[in-house]
């Protein structure tokens, strides 16, 4: 941790010991709230909630009967890849907590288990690691990885370890499982923030966001993994308006694709929101080619998995200005022939909260929502199964609230969702394909 | 405890979070408190609805945090605050003249307002990524997007030992 890092710590605690005081309720206050409280309690909705209350445990309870019956063979079966209409005829299992608090993490499969990693900069979480094995559903804890590495990790199995970097800084690691030990890597050349990072099969690239002023983001760096250090590959080509707000980097039959947000929202100060357009380019010897068919939504906030010959590019979009104060939902897939191209929706579904993809599938989950907010869409623990190659969507089974919120991961063994309510454990489900 | 005293004991376990952070993302104390209060009120009148009371303070933090968004939509705060920022001729005043927290709420103020939320939510609450895209409305992967910009951006503005920004 940098000594600005330190210091911008010793700030937020500061602040909660100058603002964050026990407070005394107010008279005033308290005569409103309990006007408030008691002109609720004789309302006729408190008894209809009392009931759909009960009715709900009871359903619980039969659900949970339901589970032990068919208990006995819950353990995950691998198979090379779960198809859509196994995963979609497939059950959640639950997963249990892990030695990783649910703070922000990266995960990566290995090949056998999945490798998560939290590296907050927060005042109570810490920097932790663990593996977790979906064919014994256990947890391991594995040596944390350094203070300095920075928040919001991110992360790639590059075949024989796990390479970490941060949005926060230009730093990077590699944890070596034989050994369960962290190495440092030379930092990104450019020294920009590591934006997203990959592993194409044949090499492992990091795109970095370079940061001028006041967190606007200027340039796209990318960056080839060669042992220890990083050799620079062409810039990302610059935006005609605006800037490079996001970067998704993925590989198809070993060849770099990149899909870049531009961003314009600083040259309305109107736009609190990114707002811009999505170029798709492919990493050639004479340098980065735009691909013709660019997506018509504005993505931002990209990831990018990879589907059979192509890549899933799931995002946000807020395609208006001022009058966008939430975001719509985007995904699009990538394909070397045909360029980005939307991804249709499912009637009634708003837009992929957490998503996978795999070989044969795309899997999407939603997590818990929140109370107050005006989210539509479906409830916590719908999952969606699209069949990537008929674009048929089906409906999976529904996991529990907890599951979802912290990322979305295929393995062989089923699709695994992290998630946990707030400060406990990190936990969530794993959706086992039918037989 | 009776209605009187178990509203009492909520507010104190759980308001000095909720101005914390309000304080945060508006800036103003005075602000801060009047989201508050609209807050816990709302939240005091959906007490016997919340399906687990245990969670009251996540409710009313979020609740504070869509206050603070509705504020600034109102008042159209944001371009206000956009066009200080860039009429704003260097890094705020030095550590010595206004405290560690109030540095950082001069650092906080130059971001936008969903950044400032954003790292409010993760840094001061040290909610997770999952827990502050709930609140906001958003994806996981936008709450990372505005933290990193966002710590990126305090990184820059925040003065160090003696007084001078970073860049």
């Amino acid at each position: 941790m940098t000594d600005i890092d330190d210091r911008l710590r010793d700030g937020f605690r500061a602040l909660v010991e100058e603002y964050g005081q026990a407070l005394e309720l107010p008279d005033r206050l308290r005569d409103d709230a309990l006007r408030q409280r008691r002109s609720w309690l004789g309302h006729p909705a408190v008894l209809v909630a009392g009931i759909a209350v009960v009715v709900t445990v009871i359903a619980g309870v039969s659900a949970l009967i339901g589970a032990a019956v068919r208990g006995g063979s819950t353990e995950p079966a691998a198979t090379s890849n779960p198809t859509a209409s196994r995963l979609a005829a497939g059950h959640w299992q639950p997963i249990p907590s892990a030695p990783v608090k649910s703070c922000d993490q990266t995960a990566a499969w290995d090949g056998t288990e999945l490798v998560v990693v939290d590296t907050h900069f927060g005042l109570r979480c810490r920097a932790r690691a663990a593996t977790y094995n979906p064919v014994s559903n256990t947890w391991t804890t594995i040596t944390s990885p350094p203070q300095t590495a920075g928040g919001n990790p991110v992360s790639a199995w590059d075949g024989t370890r796990l390479i970490l970097a941060s949005p926060a800084t230009s730093r990077t690691f590699a944890w070596h499982p034989g050994s369960d030990t962290w190495q440092t890597l030379s930092p990104l050349p450019g020294g920009e923030t590591t934006g997203t990072i990959v592993s194409t099969g044949s090499m492992t690239v990091a795109a970095g966001l370079g940061i001028s002023g006041h967190g606007v983001v200027r340039v796209g760096g990318v960056y080839r993994l060669d042992g220890t250090s990083w050799t620079a590959l062409p810039d990302l080509p610059r935006p005609r308006k605006g800037v490079i707000g996001d970067v998704a980097l993925g590989g198809i039959n070993h060849a770099l694709y990149a899909v870049v947000s531009d961003s314009i929202s600083h040259t309305n100060p109107e736009d609190i929101h990114t707002t811009g357009s999505a170029r798709s380019l492919r990493l050639d010897p004479t340098g980065w080619t735009l691909l013709e068919h660019g997506s018509h939504q504005p993505l931002s906030q990209l990831s990018a998995t990879p589907v059979r010959n192509g890549l899933l590019v799931a995002g946000s979009a807020c395609p208006t200005y001022a009058g966008c104060t939430e975001e719509a939902g985007a995904a699009g897939l990538l394909s070397p022939h045909s360029g980005l191209s939307d991804v249709q929706s499912p009637d009634g579904m708003p837009y992929p909260w957490d998503e996978t993809a795999g070989g044969t599938a795309i899997v999407v989950t939603f997590p818990e929502g929140s109370i107050g907010a005006s989210i539509a869409g479906p409830r916590a623990g719908t999952t969606w199964i699209s069949d990537v190659r008929t674009g048929e969507w089906l409906r999976g089974p529904t996991a529990s609230a907890t599951t979802g919120g912290a990322g979305t991961y295929w393995t062989p063994h089923g699709v695994i969702s992290l998630g946990a309510p707030a400060h406990s454990g990190l936990g969530g489900g794993i959706l086992v394909p039918a037989k | 405890l009776d209605d009187n005293d178990q509203i009492a004991q909520l507010y104190r376990q759980h308001a000095g979070a909720a101005r914390a952070i309000a304080v945060a993302i508006t800036g103003d104390p005075a602000v801060a408190d009047d989201l508050v209060h609209d807050a816990f009120l709302r939240c005091v009148s959906r007490l016997g609805s919340l399906r687990d009371p245990e969670k009251f303070r996540a409710y009313l933090l979020r609740a504070v945090i869509h206050a603070a968004a509705s504020h600034f939509r109102r008042r159209g705060a944001e371009r206000r605050s956009l066009e200080r920022m860039a009429s704003r001729p260097g890094p705020p005043a030095s550590a010595t003249d206004q405290g560690l927290a109030g540095d950082l709420l001069t650092a906080l103020q130059s971001l936008p307002i969903r950044q400032r939320t954003a790292v409010a939510a993760r840094f001061l609450l040290d909610w997770s990524e999952a827990q502050t895209a709930a609140a906001m409305g958003c994806r996981v992967g936008t709450v990372k997007s505005l933290t990193s910009r966002g710590l990126a951006g305090l990184r820059s503005s925040f003065p160090d030992r003696e007084g001078v920004g970073h860049d």
